[in-house]
């Protein structure tokens, strides 16, 4: 994991440091304005250090960050780290909002999918599935917003900050979700429903639903966790593109805002939080699997 | 989607029984046959569409379904029906582009990985770690937001991220085919170490990359449509389905309708895709068992005495 941090650390200094357009120039005139001087920049160039070979220049740039330093918007002059710090909470409130949503719609219908696998349920989830990782989230967010929110008027479509202006992003991004943990739970309860220990429940005599829900479920889990964890990036791509359309100002809107401008500043703040967030995320999914499987230890113990 | 597919690692029917199998999967032959029908309109796009795409027709703005204009008109009084089958060269051009570098890229580095080991493979995963930790939209995004919104950099960024699980399928594919006795055979023939890997190695693990690369088609299409809907991507006014869409937005009270085909036709197009990729895999699956067809009343796969039916290894993903 550490090697994946500092790789994370180099990838987002080394793509913005390399970017085209001299960012002493853009510094310079985000301080001095229109009427540059050559002077100007050089000085400016001089004082921020531009000058350094590159590792010198990461080094720099790294003991900033790690002192929670991102550095000053270049469009607006703010500090990057509290326009992120500010931002955050709205992203992660949708993808934790998202995440709660898909597992509350895709594990009963993956359970029922698989305890029924061939019936028509199975047959419905399946299909629902299929259409849920095919619709555009952009084409599905426009049509709920078209629905919901312009005709029958019963959701805000735009903005941030009652639970009503959450509603549509996150059944935008918490059913295309819900498609693929359907998918995953019914391939992991249907591997789980033929291992010998489910069949020693039946035979002592346990309710089917005991069976399922307390025997087979709890194993089924683990590769469920697991997707969901590698779907935070998924997640994530989606936001950028659900907060666009409903205004939700996390960062996916402070992102591609950012583009528009070419606040290289914000752009690196954005990326670096992105991929420290994922590697986390990933983080705390391995950890969790001891909590779902007692025969994963980690550390000296077993 | 990596678990399911590298399940199906290892003894790969011959190509003559996969195609047997696929031919019997309905929703996969759905997929197929829509597929056949972009690729042709890919192709011949600009001899099937009934006007030009870029001509506007001031009189007719907004317009709804009529015979000139089968699908309507736009808001500047474009043919929507033309410019969603010349859209159909840009969206699957850019995704196959994409995923064939990434599978070219992906071949490479997980055939080198796995099959070398050691060192090199520890530097190249680790590379392929702090590239996942990036998601390839937003990967994408950043390589916009440096060189400027074009299609182009869409592709170059989606490219330079996509490659990643190839590699590692490849690496995973390598790992358990290069200890197999034929391996060592080629080996005691005096193979060199690219001849066993592009001649004996690689062909075994072509099954699981073609499941993935036809998946990923799919999902190259979605992300570079995403791209060019936030206005990161194609720019006006060239026709693309998402640029489609991000414009249709402005109009959606006064004509939803504008919005609904180009939606409409990314949902088709990707979940073609996905059914034909999905279809691939269950048939190169080495357990295949068919589609179960379960008599009424027995619905639950309770073990009843007899051979325990393995769902497993039949069940899709």
């Amino acid at each position: 994991m550490a090697v994946v941090v500092f790789g994370a650390t180099v990838l987002a200094f080394v793509l913005i440091d390399q970017a085209p357009g001299d960012p002493g120039r853009l510094i310079a005139f985000a301080r001095y304005g229109e009427e540059l001087t050559a002077e100007q920049i050089e000085a400016v160039r001089r004082s921020e250090g531009f000058d350094a070979p590159l590792p010198v220049r990461y080094v720099r740039w790294l003991g900033h960050v790690l002192r929670g330093d991102l550095g000053r918007s270049l469009a607006t002059g703010n500090s990057v780290a509290a326009e992120i710090v500010q931002r955050a909470p709205a992203t992660l409130a949708l993808a934790g909002a998202s995440v709660a949503l898909a597992l509350l719609i895709g594990l009963p219908l993956g359970i029922v999918a698989a305890v029924r696998r061939g019936t028509w349920l199975d047959a419905l989830g399946r299909t629902t599935a299929m259409l849920g990782v095919s619709v555009p989230n952009f084409w599905l967010a426009l049509l709920l917003l078209l629905l919901f929110a312009l005709v029958l008027g019963w959701l805000p479509s735009f903005g941030y900050g009652t639970l009503a202006h959450l509603v549509l992003p996150v059944v935008t991004l918490g059913t295309a979700m819900a498609a693929l943990t359907t998918r995953i739970t019914r391939s992991s309860m249907l591997d789980v429903l033929c291992e010998d220990y489910v069949r020693t429940a039946r035979a002592k005599g346990l309710t089917e639903q005991a069976v399922i829900l307390k025997h087979a479920l709890r194993n089924a889990l683990i590769p469920v966790v697991t997707v969901s964890g590698l779907q935070f990036g998924r997640l994530l791509e989606g936001a950028v593109v659900v907060e666009s359309i409903f205004g939700w100002p996390g960062l996916g809107r402070l992102l591609v805002k950012a583009i528009f401008a070419r606040d290289y500043a914000i752009l690196q703040g954005c990326i670096l939080v992105i991929a420290l967030l994922i590697v986390l995320v990933n983080f705390l999914v391995d950890i969790s699997y001891a909590s779902l499987d007692p025969r994963i230890r980690y550390g000296q113990r077993g | 989607m990596h678990d399911a597919i590298t399940r199906i690692i290892g003894d790969t029917a011959p190509l003559a029984r996969i195609l047997h199998r696929l031919s019997h999967d309905r929703m996969a032959m759905l997929g197929a046959a829509i597929i056949v029908l972009l690729v042709i309109i890919a192709m011949f796009g600009p001899w099937l569409a009934p006007n030009e795409p870029l001509q506007q027709h001031p009189e007719l703005r907004l317009a709804s379904p009529q015979a000139q204009f089968p699908l309507g008109t736009d808001q500047l009084g474009r043919c929507v029906l033309s410019r969603l089958l010349y859209g159909t060269r840009t969206s699957l051009g850019v995704a196959v582009v994409v995923v064939s570098f990434a599978v070219l890229i992906g071949i490479l580095v997980g055939l080198i990985s796995g099959y070398f080991g050691g060192v090199v493979d520890e530097a190249l995963m680790r590379g392929v770690d702090v590239l996942l930790s990036f998601p390839g939209i937003i990967f994408a995004l950043v390589i916009v937001g440096i060189l400027g919104p074009s299609l182009f950099n869409v592709i170059l960024g989606l490219a330079l991220v996509h490659w990643t699980g190839y590699a590692r399928l490849v690496r995973a594919s390598v790992l358990a085919v290069k200890e197999r006795p034929f391996i060592e055979a080629a080996r005691a023939a005096g193979a060199g170490h690219r001849r066993i890997m592009f001649r004996h190695i690689l062909p075994q693990c072509l099954g699981p990359v073609l499941v993935m690369a036809t998946l990923g088609v799919g999902h190259i299409i979605l992300a570079a449509a995403a791209m060019s809907f936030l206005g990161l991507g194609a720019q006006p006014p060239t026709p693309e389905w998402g640029a489609m869409l991000n414009q249709a937005r402005d109009f959606m009270r006064v004509a939803p309708l504008l919005m609904v085909f180009p939606g409409l036709t990314i949902m088709i197009t990707v979940l073609s895709f996905n059914l034909l990729g999905d279809g691939l895999q269950d048939a190169l699956d080495p357990h295949y068992l068919p589609v179960p067809v379960r008599r009424a009343g027995r619905p639950s796969p309770k073990w009843t005495g007899g051979t325990p039916v393995l769902p497993s290894q039949s069940g899709r993903e």
